[in-house]
């Protein structure tokens, strides 16, 4: 497993994953939907399997003592890797945007609160994209689509939420220290929504790349 | 002799050809020539004993272990070689291998570099950058390098010149020599009978003979005649035959009586073409 690992990083990975964690620095835009800086990781993450896709990977793998199950969980692996690394990457920019000491006008503010409900929709993400794609591990562009669908849907419906639900409208709209201890649950349950979503991605892809004749 | 590889019943439907409970066994340090034309199942035999296809139905036993419970630790000791494919076609073959070899345990970098050598492969060159030969060399040197102990390949000699196919077939030999077993499936019926020494012969995705190469020569005669001598009752005894100005050409069971007509050893491509026209396939 070690090696398979080795090689997502060594073989397999694209520059474009990095140039999409420098997207980070969206975060730096006093008036912007912060959410779509989680979008472009995803766009990072399919640009990556097509890449791999070209570079018949799955053939490469083929012919080494490994199984499908193991191949898919190692790039299961590598995705959470490169989700973990631009949130990571966020946080210093998401500091100096707190600097500013304006508020974001059309949306949510680089907060706690907003790592914590960019997890659940890259968590969503993984779901909806890797199951769809490991039916038959060749297709990308259906499910870059409809993942991309329901994470502009979610987005949306997130915002709406900040505008509606009194806690999320003081306390997640907040830079004030006390609002920010306050939107840990946020976090919290986030990152709860993003393990348990993208295990169960990973169980499904599994089970489906298993079945599929390559 | 001890079995390296025992196909029982191996069984895969698919809507438009079925592979119908293929099985056949290998004998360890030979060489078996894997015979059928196009679409015959070749590929998907190989696959379905790698796992690459997941079988309906039967057993795979190989180096002693069933395929379904010991996968990997067969994969591990197992060298799958496919002609007319590639991967990572930019990565430079050092690349490759600098990343493969952490999967073997067992891997022998002195015998690689030795491959490199015997091979004339240039670690510096990228894949795309390497003939069809040469993949297919590179390949069995990474294969050889964790010591593969069976090694298969799916139409290792399509692609290459003849000149390359003989090179390739040649290696075969050394390396049966040195005390590799070999599975190679082939539609180049002068390849399998340069080297293989047993044949499974496909059709259909059913397994018409699996015998040593020797036996099956044995089994058929190649019958050539005028016209005239292509009787009614001939007729019934001949498979494929196949009518020509001249007179006609066909197999026949060894054994069989066809006056007037001449009774020659067959080769291998004699024997495919007439039992394929004869099964109108």
């Amino acid at each position: 497993m070690k090696a398979l690992r080795q090689k997502e990083w060594r073989l397999s990975m694209s520059p474009v994953p990095f140039f999409f964690l420098a997207l980070s620095a969206l975060l730096l835009i006093p008036s912007y939907p912060y959410y779509v800086t989680f979008f472009y990781t995803s766009l990072g993450i399919f640009l990556f399997f097509q890449a791999s896709r070209e570079n018949r990977d799955v053939y490469y793998m083929m012919l080494l003592p490994v199984g499908k199950r193991e191949m898919v969980r190692a790039r299961v692996r590598t995705v959470v890797t490169l989700e973990c690394l631009q949130a990571v990457v966020c946080v210093p920019f998401a500091f100096l945007r707190a600097g500013y000491g304006i508020n974001n006008p059309v949306g949510i503010e680089a907060n706690i609160a907003f790592f914590g409900l960019s997890f659940v929709l890259m968590g969503v993400f993984n779901l909806v994209f890797l199951t769809m794609h490991y039916k038959n591990g060749y297709d990308l562009g259906k499910p870059f689509l409809v993942s991309s669908i329901v994470e502009f849907l979610l987005i949306g419906l997130f915002e709406t939420l900040d505008h509606i639900v009194p806690y999320m409208k003081t306390v997640c709209e907040s830079f004030a220290p006390a609002d920010l201890v306050r939107q840990l649950p946020v976090l919290a349950g986030g990152l709860a929504a993003y393990a348990g979503l993208t295990l169960l991605a990973c169980r499904v892809s599994e089970a489906r790349f298993e079945k599929v004749d390559l | 002799m001890a079995k390296i590889l025992t196909v029982e019943g191996l069984c895969k439907r698919y809507p438009a050809f079925s592979l119908d409970s293929v099985s056949f066994s290998m004998d360890e340090g030979t060489i078996m020539g894997f015979i059928g034309r196009n679409g015959a199942g070749k590929t998907t035999t190989l696959k379905s004993i790698l796992r690459f296809v997941r079988p309906d139905a039967g057993k795979v036993t190989a180096l002693g272990l069933d395929m379904a419970e010991h996968e990997r630790e067969i994969r591990a000791q197992l060298g799958f070689v496919s002609g007319g494919i590639s991967y990572y076609p930019r990565k430079r073959i050092g690349e490759l291998t600098r990343v493969t070899r952490a999967f073997y345990d067992n891997w022998d970098e002195t015998l690689y570099e030795s491959c490199l050598r015997r091979f004339s492969l240039d670690e510096n060159k990228r894949v795309s950058e390497l003939s069809e030969g040469m993949k297919v060399k590179y390949q069995l040197a990474v294969a050889m390098s964790h010591r593969a102990r069976l090694l298969m390949f799916d139409e290792p000699t399509s692609g290459l010149d003849p000149v390359s196919r003989d090179d390739l077939l040649d290696l075969f030999l050394t390396l049966q020599e040195e005390g590799a077993s070999i599975l190679f499936s082939s539609h180049i019926t002068s390849d399998l009978e340069k080297c293989a020494k047993q044949i499974t012969y496909i059709r259909n995705g059913k397994i018409l003979a699996s015998c040593p190469m020797a036996d099956f020569l044995a089994r058929w005669r190649l019958v050539k005649g005028a016209p005239e001598a292509l009787t009614p009752a001939l007729q019934k005894t001949l498979i494929g035959v196949q009518s020509h100005q001249a007179g006609f050409e066909a197999l026949a069971p060894v054994g069989a009586d066809a006056p007037g007509c001449q009774l020659l050893a067959p080769t291998l491509e004699n024997i495919m073409v007439h039992l394929e026209r004869e099964a109108g396939v």
